[in-house]
C-alpha cells in the first residue's frame, strides 16, 4: 500500500516534467529587521517577549532575510530564503564574536556564549525552498514541491503553520480544477513536523516518513453559493519491535493514525443575508500507549465533531446596522493533528483577553504580569502554539470543548461606530471525575492544568478532571473620528466577562478520595468549596492622530479588574490534583495598562514603537473559614489546607516594556 | 472649573458630530454580481482566505458628508480581516479614479504602478483615492516612491475601514478640489492588498499566468496585463450587458516577450 502511494506520487511529479527553453530569471529580495526591546524586568534570554525557553524583555538585534525567486522556465519557478533569527542575537555580542567552547553532558548541547552558540552567532540558515510546475497540461494547474505555510487548506484540518518561521514545513501540492475554474481541488502529502505533531509532543522515533495527507475540492457552481469538502488523514509509524527478521525489511507499525472529514458551505439567497455552515469530523487513534498527560493531544482514541453555523444580516429595518450571528460546537474530543496552533480565529467571540494570558500573572513570569495585547483568538486544537511572540501581538486560545452562541451587532449612527457582543459559552467538558467510569483516566492531557484563560488559567488547557462551568461575555467597542486638523481618532471598550465553575459537584467525590485521586478528600468540607466565580470587567479609552503624513501617533488606557473567587481556604489541590498549583489568586485584581503607539513610514523604511506602562495590584480575600496567623517573621496571613502561607497584604505589580522595531525590505 | 470645562468640550464634541453629520444625496453605481474575473478568465489566488466574491464590486456610494466626501464600495463576500489589519478587512485594495472636471484631455492617462492600466483620453482622471487596509501613511510613502509624478493627486483617507460587505473611507472636498461629487465621473478599480508588493507595484497583487497562493491567475507572468479583478462599466447601473462592457475595456495584447502590444483602456461611469 505504502509502495503504491509513493509510487502514485512519483508518478505524479515524472509525468509532468516538462521540457525546458531558455527562460531563466532570478529575483533577488530580502527583508532587514530590526527589533529593540526594553522592559524593567531586565530578562536576556532571547528577542522575544516570549520563546519557548528564551523570554527577553531586553536589547536590541537584527534579523536578515536573503529571498530568491526566478523562473527557470516558462513552466518552472522557484523560491528559497536565507535567514538569521534573532534569538539571542544581541548587538551586544559583537556578531558571536569569541566565547570559549564548552559541552554540557548533561544535556548534550553547547552551553557557550559566542562564537559557538548557535543563538547567539547570527548564524543564516536555510528557510525553505519549493519548486513550483506550471506544465499547461488540462488535468492540472500546478505542484508544488518544497516548503509551504499550507494556508491553501483550512484551520480545523491543515491549518497555517507557523513554528518558527511559516514555510518550515514541507511536502507535495497538487492543484487543478475543472468545470470553467468553477471547481478546484487540491492534494497535499505534508511531512509531519517531529517536534509537535503527536502525542507527548513528537512523532516518536521512527519520524522520516511520517506524513499527512490531505484533500480538498471547492466548487461554486454559482455565485451566491460556494461548498469546501476536505479530507485529512495522518499517520505516525514507529518500527515493530515485534519483527526480529530483519532479512525481509524491517516492519512497521502505527503509532497514531488521524482522519478528518470536512464540509462547509456558503450561501447568500439575499443580498442582505448570509448563511454558513462547517463540520468537521476526527476519527483519532493513538496506540502510544503514554501515560504522561503532558502531551498536546489525547491519550486515548476518540471520534468528535465540531461545527458552527454563521448567519450574517448585512441589512435590517435600521440604517446602518447589522448582525452576525454564530452558534458552535466544538467537540470535547475533536482532534485534528494539523489544525491550527495560531495563525487563525476560528470563532467570532473575542473570547479572553491576552492581558492576563501570563498562566502566573501573579508571578509575573513567563511574557510577564502585562500578557499579550488585544483579545484572544481560538483555534480548534489545544497544541496551541504562543511561542516565539511579543508582547504587541494576540494570544491563541484553545476552543476545544466550546459550545454556545455569539451574536454581534454593528451599528454606524452619525459617525459613531458602535460594535457589541454577546456571548453564551457552555462546555463539553463539563464532566465529574474526567469520565465516571473511569476516574484514574490519564486520557486527558492537563498542560497547564485549570482550564479556562483568565486569572489562574491556562490558554492550552480545555481539561479539568472536575467542571461544571458557564461564561458569559459582553463588549461594547465604539469608534469616532472628530473631524479636526487631520482627524482625532477616538476609540474605547467596556468587556464584562462571569465564568462559574462549580468544580466537583457530587458528594461521592468529597467521600472517597480512592477513587478520585485528583482530590484528596480531606482537603474538601462542603462542594461549594472549590467553586469558582470570576466577575471580569475591562475599559480602553484612546484617541489616534496623524501627526505628520508620514507619522501617526496613538495613545490609550486600559483598566482591568477582576474579582475572584477561586474556591475557600479549604480548597487548595495539591500539585499534580490536575489543578493549577500556583499561588492563591482569590481576591481583587485591579491592573491599569497606559500605553504610547507610533508608526513611521519614510520611503520604503517602516517603523514602529510601542510602549507601555502598567501598574496593578492584588488585594487577598480569604473565603470560609480562616484565622489569620504570624507566619513567624511578624506578616499575618492564612495557612491553607496544604501547608502554603498567604500573606493577608495587598500586592502591588509594576510593568513597564517597550519595543521599537524597523524593516526595510529590498 | 472642571464643569466649565467638561461643558466646553461636551458641546465641542457635540458640534462636530452635528458638522459632520450634514450630508447631501447619495451618488449610487452598480456592477453586475460575477464579473470579478478582469478582463473575463482572471482567477482567485489559491490561499482559503480568498473567499469568493472578495474582489466582486456590488456597489459603489459617493456621500458628501459636511466638507468631506464619503466613498464606500460593497462586494460580493462578508469581509474578515485574516491578517490582522484592524480595520475589518485585508485582502481588499480598491482605487477610485474620478473625472472631476468632465474635460476631455485633462488630467492622467496613465494609471497607478501595479494595475497595468491605462485611461481614454477623453476620460482622464484627475483624483484618485486608494482605500486600503494598510495605515495611511504606508500608503502614501509607497506612493511617494513609486508614483511621484502623481503624489498630488493620490488621496487616502485618515481611516479606511470594513464592515459587513462594505468598505468605506472619506477625503475632505476641498482635497478633491471642491465641486459637486454628483457631476463627477468615476472608474472602480478591485485590487488586492499585497503587503509585500514587488518593487515597483502600488501594494497591489500581482496577476500572473497561473494562480499561485497569493497572486490571481489568467493572465501574464509580465506586466502586459491589467492587474485588476473588476470595476465599473456602461452606466454602472449592474445590467448583464456590463460584463461584457468590462472584459472589453480590459482586453490587451502582449508580444512574446511579455512587453505590451495593447493596453488595456479605461473608460468612467457618470450619472
Amino acid at each position: 500500500m505504502k509502495r503504491l502511494r509513493i509510487l502514485v506520487l512519483l508518478l505524479l511529479i515524472v509525468g509532468m516534467l516538462p521540457g525546458g527553453t531558455a527562460y531563466a530569471k532570478l529575483d533577488l529580495g530580502g527583508t532587514i529587521y530590526i527589533k529593540w526591546l526594553d522592559g524593567n524586568r531586565h530578562l536576556q534570554n532571547g528577542l522575544q517577549s516570549n520563546a519557548e525557553n528564551n523570554n527577553g524583555d531586553q536589547g536590541q538585534g537584527t534579523e536578515f532575510e536573503i529571498l530568491f525567486s526566478g523562473t527557470v522556465s516558462e513552466q518552472v519557478e522557484f523560491g528559497a530564503r536565507l535567514k538569521n533569527r534573532f534569538n539571542k542575537n544581541y548587538w551586544t555580542n559583537q556578531g558571536g564574536f569569541g566565547g570559549g567552547y564548552t559541552f554540557d553532558a548533561g544535556s548534550g548541547s553547547v552551553t557557550s556564549s559566542g562564537e559557538y552558540n548557535s543563538l547567539e552567532a547570527q548564524y543564516v540558515k536555510f528557510r525553505g525552498a519549493y519548486i513550483k510546475l506550471t506544465p499547461g497540461y488540462d488535468w492540472i494547474d500546478s505542484a508544488t514541491i518544497g516548503s509551504n505555510d499550507w494556508g491553501q487548506f483550512d484551520a480545523f484540518t491543515i491549518g497555517k503553520i507557523r513554528y518558527i518561521d511559516r514555510d518550515n514545513l514541507s511536502g507535495l501540492l497538487f492543484q487543478g480544477s475543472a468545470l470553467n475554474k468553477t471547481l478546484r481541488w487540491d492534494i497535499a502529502r505534508i511531512s509531519l513536523p517531529k517536534l509537535w505533531a503527536g502525542p507527548g509532543w513528537t512523532t516518536g522515533n521512527l519520524t522520516a516518513e511520517d506524513a499527512a495527507y490531505g484533500g480538498q475540492i471547492k466548487y461554486n457552481p454559482i455565485t451566491n453559493l460556494n461548498i469546501t469538502g476536505i479530507v485529512e488523514y495522518s499517520r505516525d509509524q514507529e518500527l515493530d519491535a515485534t519483527d526480529d527478521n530483519l532479512k525481509n525489511g524491517q516492519s512497521v507499525e502505527t503509532r497514531v493514525r488521524d482522519v478528518v472529514f470536512g464540509l462547509k458551505a456558503n450561501y447568500s439567497p439575499l443580498d442582505w443575508i448570509d448563511l454558513g455552515l462547517s463540520f468537521y469530523r476526527s476519527d483519532y487513534n493513538t496506540f502510544a500507549d503514554l501515560t504522561t498527560q503532558w502531551s498536546p493531544y489525547l491519550n486515548k482514541s476518540a471520534k468528535d465533531n465540531a461545527w458552527k453555523v454563521n448567519i450574517d444580516i448585512n441589512k435590517t429595518f435600521i440604517e446602518n446596522l447589522s448582525c452576525s450571528i454564530e452558534v458552535f460546537d466544538i467537540g470535547a474530543e475533536y482532534q485534528s493533528i494539523l489544525a491550527a496552533r495560531r495563525e487563525a480565529d476560528v470563532l467570532l467571540t473575542e473570547g479572553h483577553d491576552g492581558s492576563w494570558g501570563a498562566r502566573m500573572p501573579l508571578l509575573n513570569n513567563e511574557i510577564g504580569y502585562g500578557g499579550w495585547d488585544d483579545t484572544a483568538q481560538q483555534v480548534a486544537t489545544f497544541n496551541v502554539d504562543n511561542d516565539f511572540t511579543d508582547f504587541d501581538e494576540r494570544m491563541a486560545e484553545t476552543c476545544i470543548g466550546w459550545k454556545g452562541v455569539t451574536i454581534v451587532p454593528k451599528w454606524q449612527i452619525v459617525g459613531l461606530r458602535l460594535q457589541g457582543e454577546f456571548t453564551y459559552l457552555d462546555y463539553n467538558t463539563n464532566w465529574q471525575a474526567f469520565d465516571e467510569d473511569n476516574p484514574n483516566s490519564t486520557d486527558y492531557p492537563l498542560l497547564e492544568a485549570n482550564a479556562g484563560v483568565g486569572i489562574n488559567g491556562g490558554f492550552r488547557s480545555p481539561y479539568a478532571p472536575f467542571q461544571d462551568k458557564t461564561t458569559m461575555i459582553a463588549v461594547l467597542n465604539w469608534a469616532y473620528d472628530v473631524d479636526l486638523g487631520t482627524g482625532i481618532n477616538l476609540f474605547g471598550k467596556f468587556k464584562w466577562i462571569g465564568e462559574e465553575d462549580k468544580r466537583v459537584d457530587e458528594e461521592q467525590y468529597l467521600s472517597d478520595g480512592t477513587t478520585t485521586p485528583w482530590y484528596p478528600s480531606t482537603l474538601f468540607r462542603d462542594l461549594s468549596d472549590d467553586d469558582r466565580d470570576l466577575k471580569y470587567y475591562m475599559g480602553r479609552i484612546g484617541a489616534g492622530y496623524q501627526l505628520t503624513m508620514d507619522l501617526y501617533g496613538k495613545a490609550y488606557y486600559e483598566y482591568y479588574k477582576a474579582d475572584l473567587d477561586d474556591g475557600t481556604v479549604a480548597f487548595t489541590p495539591p500539585a499534580g490534583a490536575g489543578y493549577w498549583s500556583g499561588p492563591y489568586q482569590s481576591g481583587k485584581h485591579i491592573k491599569n495598562k497606559y500605553a504610547l503607539q507610533f508608526d513611521y513610514f519614510l520611503s520604503g523604511m517602516e517603523f514602529g514603537l510601542n510602549a507601555q506602562w502598567l501598574e496593578g495590584k492584588y488585594e487577598p480575600d480569604f473565603k470560609g473559614d480562616y484565622t489569620l496567623v504570624d507566619n513567624g517573621s511578624g506578616v499575618m496571613g492564612v495557612q491553607l489546607a496544604d501547608g502554603t502561607f498567604v500573606a493577608d497584604e495587598t500586592q502591588d505589580f509594576a510593568m513597564y516594556r517597550l519595543k521599537a522595531w524597523m524593516k526595510v525590505k529590498f | 472649573m472642571v464643569t466649565k470645562i467638561r461643558g466646553v468640550l461636551v458641546v465641542g464634541l457635540l458640534s462636530a458630530i452635528l458638522a459632520s453629520s450634514a450630508w447631501a444625496a447619495t451618488v449610487t453605481f452598480k456592477d453586475p454580481v460575477g464579473d470579478d474575473n478582469g478582463p473575463g478568465n482572471y482567477t482567485y489566488p489559491t490561499d482559503a482566505v480568498y473567499t469568493p466574491g472578495s474582489f466582486d464590486i456590488t456597489q459603489f456610494d459617493v456621500t458628501p458628508k459636511g466638507g468631506n466626501v464619503n466613498f464606500a464600495v460593497s462586494v460580493n463576500s462578508k469581509l474578515e480581516d485574516p491578517w490582522g489589519m484592524g480595520v475589518g478587512f485585508a485582502v481588499q485594495m480598491i482605487f477610485i479614479f474620478i473625472d472631476t472636471d468632465n474635460k476631455p484631455g485633462s488630467g492622467h492617462t496613465e494609471g497607478l504602478p501595479g494595475l497595468n492600466i491605462q485611461f481614454d483620453p477623453a476620460n482622464a482622471w484627475d483624483k484618485v483615492v486608494i482605500l486600503s487596509p494598510q495605515k495611511q501613511a504606508r500608503v502614501l510613502s509607497e506612493a511617494r516612491i513609486k508614483a511621484p509624478n502623481l503624489i498630488k493627486d493620490i488621496l487616502v483617507p485618515n481611516r479606511t475601514s470594513g464592515s459587513g460587505k462594505t468598505i468605506e473611507g472619506s477625503v475632505k472636498l476641498a482635497d478633491l478640489g471642491g465641486g459637486d461629487p454628483a457631476q463627477w465621473s468615476y472608474q472602480v478599480i478591485m485590487q488586492s492588498n499585497e503587503g509585500f508588493p514587488a518593487k515597483t507595484d502600488l501594494l497591489t497583487r500581482k496577476v500572473n499566468e497561473y494562480e499561485g497562493q497569493h497572486r490571481f491567475g489568467g493572465g501574464n507572468d509580465a506586466d502586459c496585463d491589467p492587474h485588476v479583478m473588476d470595476l465599473l462599466a456602461g452606466k454602472g447601473e449592474g445590467k448583464p450587458e456590463e460584463v461584457q462592457l468590462q472584459h472589453e475595456m480590459l482586453k490587451y495584447e502582449c508580444d512574446a516577450t511579455g512587453g505590451s502590444v495593447k493596453r488595456a483602456t479605461l473608460l468612467m461611469v457618470h450619472k
